[in-house]
């Protein structure tokens, strides 16, 4: 599938079936345009970044278990000691 | 007289060293069988001194009987045997026993002491969550434990740090290990913060003598990618970290279902002899009635999950608890923290299940030191076995206050 240029990317996280090989599915997504930031191998997963309208084709990859958003979920409040931590 | 020299007097007038029964502890490796492990221990103390005992009752009757004779009692279940006698006579077969390769560890016997109750305090040689997990009465301090630290770094200049030997590791691109922030070093701090007590400064970490670990995934903004975060996690287990300790998570919605990815990591953590514990959260408002659910990653199953309770053994405030679908495990101390934060500042309190979380890490690492089989599930479970109930549901602290050995 070929889509448009993009006007941006969002960061994901795909999980893999634990018995498929990891770098080859990252080739395959690569092949459509994911780019792969890290190989998390104990996790059978990948974190990267795609065209949001890639999505649904990411899914169709063989071996690919889901497909989410990463954003930037992690986030601690101000370092302030009147502020649960 | 200096502040100093006066705390170091305050200081000297607490501390009371642990106190030997004049007996000798004797553990044998676990995979010695107890028939065998009982016939070693016959041919060092006599067999007409040595006695076995396989459940309560008969421990309970044989302690009584060779107390009386000064015998020695075989603990089949623990391995463990209780070499009696006089003080130089017991230390003389547990040295001897020492030396067989059967025998793990021989050391004297110690009185143990009640639990101090609440309300705990902040003391001069010590902070109130040290108290109040009974670390500053163990005999354990976490040496050969592994604990990694997964945060905003550590401030790597701090003086406490000096000639301490750290393995770091930045997940966040552009930044270094060194912590911007201070969270991660209050953290850090407070599992295995190394400062003896003395100068104004109580003892502050829990298990001081471990090896740290330290995985910067959160940036100096006190955010993190999901992947970094999970780059860390892996990066610790392949390190052989026992104890992964992480305060940090995000907030969930009632009966989210937990990420099976972060299940899939503690699961295999605890298959392969390692835990992950995590801060519960923050996100309740009890004084309105409001408890919040157990955020993510800490809901997952397989993930320790920490609530925080104050000085007073009440539920702190803003800690989360076990509604929907996730629980809560255990409690750790998490309100008015003494702990590091980096440079100038060098020490503050903090609240928060971020603080309660630490010191679970430390008190896991002391149980680990304390028996090499404790890795793992086999570490969870003893953390949750000997959790003390202090009077509040399940829901709030799960099984109780973690409490050192």
């Amino acid at each position: 599938m070929t889509v448009a240029p993009y006007q941006k990317q969002d960061s994901y996280i795909i999980q893999v079936d634990r018995g498929c090989d990891l770098a080859s599915v990252a080739r395959e997504l690569s092949s459509l345009g994911f780019v792969t930031d890290q190989l998390l191998k104990r996790s059978s997963a990948l974190s990267g970044r795609a065209d949001p309208r890639l999505e649904h084709v990411m899914r169709s990859v063989a071996g690919v278990k889901h497909v989410r958003r990463e954003g930037t979920q992690f986030t601690l409040p101000p370092f302030d000691p009147r502020v649960p931590q | 007289m200096t502040d100093l020299e006066q705390s170091a007097i305050e200081l000297a007038s607490t501390y009371v060293p642990p106190q030997p029964t004049g007996r000798q502890l004797v553990r044998f490796r676990r995979d010695v069988p107890a028939d065998h492990a009982f016939h070693v221990l016959s041919d060092v103390v006599g067999p007409e001194r040595a006695l076995a005992a396989g459940h309560s009752d008969q421990i309970r009757e044989a302690l009584r009987a060779a107390g009386n004779w000064g015998g020695s009692v075989l603990l089949e279940r623990s391995r463990v045997a209780i070499v009696d006698g006089n003080a130089q006579q017991a230390r003389a077969f547990a040295t001897k026993l020492a030396s067989m390769d059967e025998v793990a560890e021989a050391r004297p016997e110690f009185w143990m002491h009640a639990l101090s109750d609440p309300p705990w305090m902040d003391s001069a040689s010590r902070t109130w969550g040290l108290e109040a997990v009974g670390a500053a009465a163990s005999a354990y301090t976490g040496r050969g434990v592994k604990i990694a630290i997964l945060d905003t770094g550590i401030d790597l200049g701090h003086p406490d740090l000096v000639g301490r030997t750290l393995v770091t590791k930045s997940f966040v691109a552009n930044e270094t290990a060194h912590d911007g922030q201070g969270h991660g070093t209050h953290c850090a701090g407070t599992a295995s913060g190394r400062t003896a007590a003395g100068g104004n400064v109580p003892r502050y970490g829990v298990a001081p003598d471990a090896e740290l670990y330290v995985g910067k995934v959160l940036g100096n903004d006190g955010s993190g990618r999901e992947g970094d975060i999970i780059a860390g996690i892996e990066w610790a287990l392949d390190q052989g970290c026992d104890i992964i300790s992480m305060s940090l998570g995000r907030d969930t919605m009632p009966n989210e279902p937990y990420d099976p990815l972060y299940e899939d990591l503690g699961a295999d953590a605890l298959r392969e002899g390692q835990l992950i514990v995590a801060a519960a959260g923050n996100a309740s408002s009890r004084r309105y009635g409001y408890i919040a659910p157990v955020g993510a990653p800490a809901n997952a199953p397989s993930i320790m999950a920490v609530a925080a309770v104050g000085s007073d053994a009440g539920i702190a405030g803003f800690s989360c608890g076990g509604v929907g679908r996730a629980a809560v495990d255990v409690a750790g101390p998490g309100v008015g923290t003494f702990s590091s934060v980096p440079r100038p500042r060098l020490y503050a309190s903090f609240n928060g299940t971020s603080m309660a979380c630490p010191h679970v890490a430390g008190v896991a690492a002391l149980w680990a030191e304390s028996d090499p089989a404790l890795r793992g599930q086999a570490l969870w479970d003893r953390l949750v076995q000997t959790a003390r109930d202090v009077g509040l549901p399940p829901r709030d602290v799960g099984a109780g206050l973690v409490i050192c050995p």
